[in-house]
């Protein structure tokens, strides 16, 4: 293409630049070439891929018998086997000098290892030795291209060959991202001690994505015995002390509360939100006062991730702390995070106060007796008292007592209110109590229950038995926690916390904590839950929530159907669930069943009308009696019961109403078997009254037996 | 003298043409060349371990992903379900209805059986009215939340989506895609990969659905559309996305991310206030002022790309439909650079405001205006007889087959990649739209731009247009 020198030298703006239509024409041919190699190129990469795909797939169909062959091959096959197994070694030593031939194997094998395990796992990775496919692996470490060394890394960690770790471990500091990445998932992988050497040696950052990544491959370990990841705390690569705050996490190591504790104040956000989230995790409370140092100079998302952590492991004394946020705070989730975790500490501190309507709550009040209408005076006080708390936070701590205080006043006269609700009833006979304890203590002997709901209250067994947990040895004391771990329910909590303050072992310390975290409520907590939301102030609203669906007396949960159909995961558990019912439910089923109806699919409902009219028409075919003798006479009796109901009696009477085996709070207070035998091996007494009654089996009464006992009490009442 | 100065003009005006075209095969070429070599990269880059053990990491990341609905009682149900079927284990979907007019909310009700929830929201958050926080009463889509609120647009619908999540990163999608199993595995992985910069946000390639065998709530076949105008929308997304965008992505310039499947750090999304609720282009006009943020800031950052085919959705099948929606993206790009007109060659934002926002301002947003007088030029020059026919000609041809080669270039590559179509046939009428698309296809578009503009410029009043779905389980 010539173009003359003046078409671009005309004097300037006088006249434009001359164009050469041929420069036009030679680029339009230049872009048609290029579309015709462009569409030479479509179909030849479409046809290479499918050919190679195809290629492969025939060899690997030929290879295939072969590798099982040698996979599953054993000296004490038969001699013809034996000598075809030397005769194919021979053969397949001839291909292996083929480099596609060793390049499929070696594929093959690959794909092959994720598929098997054990033995013939073990058998896979020797044969890829054997062999000498792994040269071919070494070889490409030393290639120019990155994909290529990362391809060798990989074959090399998957296939085990733990000589590689010399080799690929000079790789952990590769200027190439993804050769690093590679070589440091490999070395974690090959050798348990690989761990170490990258938190030792690598200068590099660790991406998040990365340590993903290498806690997939330890956790992915077999009998993996990790390090002491503390020792990495005081690394100067940030992303080093971040993973190993993040391994420590992981592999529950809680021995590194100061170092953890002081990178609270790291400068990088996620440094501090890992240390936040293991301070939670391994409720390092003395962490607190730390946290609430450095809270003002944070991000709000590091705000948020240490109100969340005060919530978790604060107590009554973070209250103030956490009020000022209320005060001095801008960030709405900041705000809102504190004062979650002041209701977290102290339950229904802060209610809630946007679009509460208040005329909803006076018809509820309305009652025929003076003394209801005195205590709903006291709780509309209480009440604002308690919006204005969370409006303008508490302004010191005297007042909070002062509540408690008023909590605790209320909290006693509630039986009262409950007296005036119901219909007016005689003064219960305090003779009917002595003979419903007598009855009570009679039944559990002679059933071998141990009343631990008094054992549970004693201050002073419960003080005995920590005593005798402070002079134990520690196999004892370990032994001891052992048992807790396993049977411990709620009543063991104030056990629990003193082993989690006075325990020397930072072990069982953690444990304790462990089984504290599972058993549930402190104590105290669950005393104060009590205290504070079963006052007036709460209770009207309470009873503005629709009841739970009760037909005849029954409530859905009874059913044994219901815990079942609750964790069935697919509907196909669930129209199982309602097979069953149908084959083998009785009354006790109606209610949950009409819960069903309400609130579940057309297919289920179909099955479940099915169940009702199965169920209706065997009741209707019983005869009356036998209705009666289960749940209507039951239902009788116990409102019969209900009607003079009082405290002492409370328990037993609300006990039917719970879901049977829920919990361990479902046995009606009573001690587990294992625990009394420990109780009884460390020489823990009880209370003077139960003592001869420490047979300790762990079942519960069942309903027919408790209607026979409310039954009998209402015999005895009546004469 | 004056019909000299004529010539002169007129000679000026071809040269103009010339200039602009030869610019235009140069950054196209190098976009090539960029997209090939992010392409080969994150192809190497990835065909060594594996994702899914990733999957259920206790350290994985949460992600929230909104989908903003209107009126979309036909197709909900299913939507949902395929977003709940997504193969990760934190993650959250957060339903946001717009105010529907149809039964949208109803149908989400009785079909996950919804129960208002209390949920504290701050007094001074700026978006309509919330009417209510909806979760499910089944464990089984506790993943579920469903937002009730008043009308006031999409972006106003994913901004109290992105308040109200609590997860470190937030998902903006169109609740009619379809998103693949392992669609969020690649974008936590997109987030997690750097260690040195912060990434941002993460955008992913869109695909066509419409024709494809889709059962379940997951794609079961991969068709061409049977629709040519959906065939030539795939070709262009085509393009669009594994060619542009990608090699935009490549030199860390990229200014947009589709509406359709948009990732954000949901601190940095909440800090620049969210989307804009008052443009109509509000999946750029983010990406813009997330990028400023960060720039004015100085903290290092990306966007990243991830062109695998994680997000697939049905394009326009109905002409006026496609050109509402070209117009809307027409007026979304003059308002986005508009708002950002100081980022104009302005070499404080670097290549962002040296060659990006450029490219942006004269290939996206003028060159259809520029096609569109020019066609009425040489109406005019040829009806006044001076109409110089054979540099007409010439450049005509010129960029014609320039058009043409660079779709096969981005069928090659699609065909390298992923080969989502294996039948010959699919790929010979891929290439067919190719050829014809400049004549049959890129005048409406060009249309579309110049009317879009026009109610811009004239501040005719227009909003987003609807879609009717087909939905997807008609799809088959």
């Amino acid at each position: 293409m010539y173009l003359s020198s003046k078409t671009y030298q005309l004097p300037f703006l006088i006249s434009s630049p001359k164009i050469h239509t041929d420069l036009l024409w030679d680029l339009t041919l230049l872009f048609v070439v290029l579309a015709g190699l462009y569409f030479f190129f479509i179909f030849f990469f479409k046809n290479r891929s499918a050919t190679l795909f195809k290629k492969r797939k025939s060899k690997r169909a030929e290879l295939a018998p072969i590798i099982s062959n040698f996979l599953f091959h054993s000296p004490e096959d038969p001699k013809t086997e034996q000598r075809e197994y030397v005769e194919l070694k021979i053969t397949i030593r001839e291909y292996l000098s083929d480099k596609y031939f060793r390049k499929v194997l070696a594929d093959i094998l690959f794909d092959l290892q994720k598929d098997v395990a054990g033995a013939t796992q073990e058998r896979l990775y020797n044969l890829y030795v054997e062999l000498g496919l792994h040269h071919d692996a070494y070889q490409k470490l030393s290639n120019w291209r990155w994909n290529t060394v990362s391809k060798g890394i990989l074959e090399l960690s998957q296939m085990k060959v733990t000589d590689a770790f010399h080799f690929i471990s000079k790789f952990i500091n590769d200027k190439r991202g993804v050769v690093r990445k590679q070589a440091e998932i490999a070395i974690i992988s090959l050798k348990d001690e690989g761990i170490n050497h990258l938190l030792d040696n690598t200068k590099y950052a660790i991406s998040e994505w990365q340590q993903l990544r290498l806690i997939e491959a330890l956790s992915s370990l077999k009998d993996y015995r990790p390090p002491k990841f503390k020792t990495w705390l005081i690394s100067h690569n940030k992303d080093v002390v971040l993973f190993s705050l993040r391994l420590i996490k992981h592999f529950n190591q809680n021995e590194a509360a100061a170092s953890i504790t002081e990178l609270v104040k790291h400068k990088n956000d996620q440094v501090k939100i890992a240390a936040i989230s293991c301070i939670k995790d391994f409720n390092f409370n003395e962490a607190n006062s730390v946290l609430k140092k450095v809270f003002w100079n944070c991000s709000a998302m590091v705000k948020v991730q240490i109100l969340d952590t005060i919530g978790a492991i604060g107590d009554e004394g973070d209250l103030m702390f956490l009020n000022e946020i209320g005060k001095l705070e801008s960030n709405f989730s900041v705000v809102n995070k504190a004062h979650a975790a002041i209701n977290t500490i102290s339950p229904d501190s802060i209610l809630p106060t946007e679009n509460i309507v208040e005329d909803l709550v006076a018809p509820i009040t309305k009652s025929e007796s003076g003394l209801y209408d005195v205590e709903f005076l006291e709780t509309e006080v209480e009440y604002s008292e308690v919006v204005v708390k969370s409006e303008k936070t508490i302004e010191t701590k005297e007042i909070e007592v002062e509540e408690i205080e008023v909590f605790n006043l209320v909290e006693k006269k509630e039986p009262k209110a409950k007296e005036e609700t119901e219909e007016p009833i005689e003064a219960p006979d305090f003779k009917i109590q002595e003979m419903e304890r007598e009855l009570n203590k009679t039944l559990n002997f002679s059933l071998g229950l141990i009343d631990a709901t008094a054992l549970g209250k004693g201050e002073d067994e419960s003080k005995e038995t920590q005593e005798d947990y402070a002079q134990m040895s520690k196999e004892q004391r370990v032994k001891f926690v052992d048992t807790l771990e396993s049977v411990g329910d709620k009543r063991e909590t104030q056990l629990l916390e003193f082993i989690m303050e006075h325990e020397e072992d930072a072990e069982l310390r953690f444990r304790a904590f462990n089984t504290l975290k599972s058993v549930g409520k402190k104590p105290e907590q669950a005393v104060e839950i009590v205290s504070k939301t079963i006052t007036p102030s709460v209770e009207p609203t309470a009873k503005l929530e629709p009841e739970p669906l009760k037909l005849d007396g029954i409530l859905p949960e009874e059913s044994i159907f219901y815990d079942l159909y609750a964790y069935a995961s697919d509907m196909n558990s669930k129209e199982i669930l309602i097979q069953e019912i149908i084959s083998i439910g009785d009354e006790r089923d109606i209610p949950f069943l009409v819960q069903l109806q309400q609130t579940e699919t057309d297919i289920i409902k179909t099955l479940v009308d099915k169940a009702l009219e199965t169920i209706t028409k065997a009741i209707s075919e019983k005869p009356l009696d036998d209705v009666l003798d289960n749940s209507v006479a039951e239902v009788a009796v116990d409102n019969a019961i209900d009607e003079i109901d009082f405290s002492a009696l409370q328990t037993l009477v609300e006990e039917p109403e719970t879901k049977p085996n829920t919990n361990t709070d479902s046995n009606g207070g009573l001690i587990p078997l294992e625990l009394c035998f420990l109780y009884d091996e460390l020489g823990i007494l009880y209370d003077e009254n139960n003592k001869k009654e420490d047979l300790g089996l762990n079942f519960e009464l069942s309903k027919e037996f408790e209607v026979m006992v409310k039954s009998n009490n209402y015999s005895l009442q009546n004469e | 003298m004056s019909s000299g100065l004529f010539e002169i003009i007129l000679e000026y005006i071809n040269t103009v043409f010339l200039v602009f075209s030869v610019v235009l095969f140069t950054m196209f070429s190098i976009m090539a060349y960029l997209s090939t070599r992010n392409s080969i990269h994150y192809k190497n880059k990835n065909s060594v371990g594996e994702m899914s053990k990733v999957m259920a990491s206790p350290l994985a990341p949460s992600i929230t992903i909104i989908a903003p609905a209107y009126n979309e009682g036909l197709t909900i149900v299913e939507n949902i379900r395929s977003l709940l079927s997504l193969k990760y284990v934190n993650y959250e979907v957060m339903v946001v209805n717009d105010g529907s007019k149809d039964d949208t909310m109803q149908k989400m009700i009785d079909s996950y059986h919804l129960e208002k929830i209390d949920k504290r929201i701050d007094p001074n958050w700026k978006s309509k009215p919330i009417r209510g926080v909806y979760k499910s009463k089944q464990p089984s889509f506790s993943k579920l939340t469903v937002i009730d609120k008043e009308n006031g647009g999409k972006s106003d619908a994913i901004n109290t989506g992105i308040y109200l999540s609590e997860s470190q990163y937030v998902g903006c999608i169109d609740v009619d895609c379809l998103l693949k199993p392992d669609a969020l595995l690649h974008v936590v992985k997109s987030f997690f990969q750097r260690s040195k910069k912060r990434v941002i946000a993460v955008g992913g390639v869109i695909r066509t659905a419409n024709s494809c065998g889709i059962s379940g709530g997951t794609l079961e076949q991969i068709n061409l559309p049977k629709s040519w105008l959906a065939k030539f929308q795939l070709l262009e997304y085509t393009r669009s996305f594994l060619l542009g965008r990608m090699a935009w992505s490549r030199i860390d310039s990229l200014l947009i991310i589709s509406g359709a499947f948009g990732f954000f750090d949901r601190e940095i999304a909440l800090a620049v206030g969210g989307y804009d609720t008052g443009t109509v282009g509000e999946d750029m006009e983010i990406i813009f002022r997330m990028r400023r943020y960060m720039h004015d800031r100085k903290e290092a950052y990306t966007i990243e790309y991830i062109p695998d085919p994680l997000c697939w959705t049905e394009v326009p099948e109905d002409l006026k439909i496609l050109v509402n929606q070209r117009d809307r993206w027409a007026r979304g790009n003059l308002e986005t650079l508009f708002k950002h007109k100081d980022m104009f060659f302005n070499s404080k934002y670097g290549r962002l405001g040296l060659v990006s926002y450029p490219y942006w301002f004269f290939y996206e947003w003028l060159a259809p205006l520029l096609e569109f007088f020019g066609f009425f030029t040489i109406i005019l020059f040829w009806y006044l007889g001076i109409l110089n026919w054979e540099f007409f000609v010439g450049i005509t041809a010129t960029i014609y087959m320039f058009s043409i080669m660079f779709s096969f270039y981005a069928i090659l590559w699609d065909v390298y990649t992923y080969n989502e179509y294996k039948r010959t046939k699919d790929i010979l009428i891929l290439m067919f739209c190719a050829i014809i698309e400049p004549i049959a296809f890129h005048p409406i578009v060009v249309w579309a731009a110049v009317r879009g503009n026009y109610k811009k410029l004239f501040r005719i009043k227009s909003g987003w247009g609807s879609q009717v779905r087909k939905g997807f389980a008609k799809a088959t």
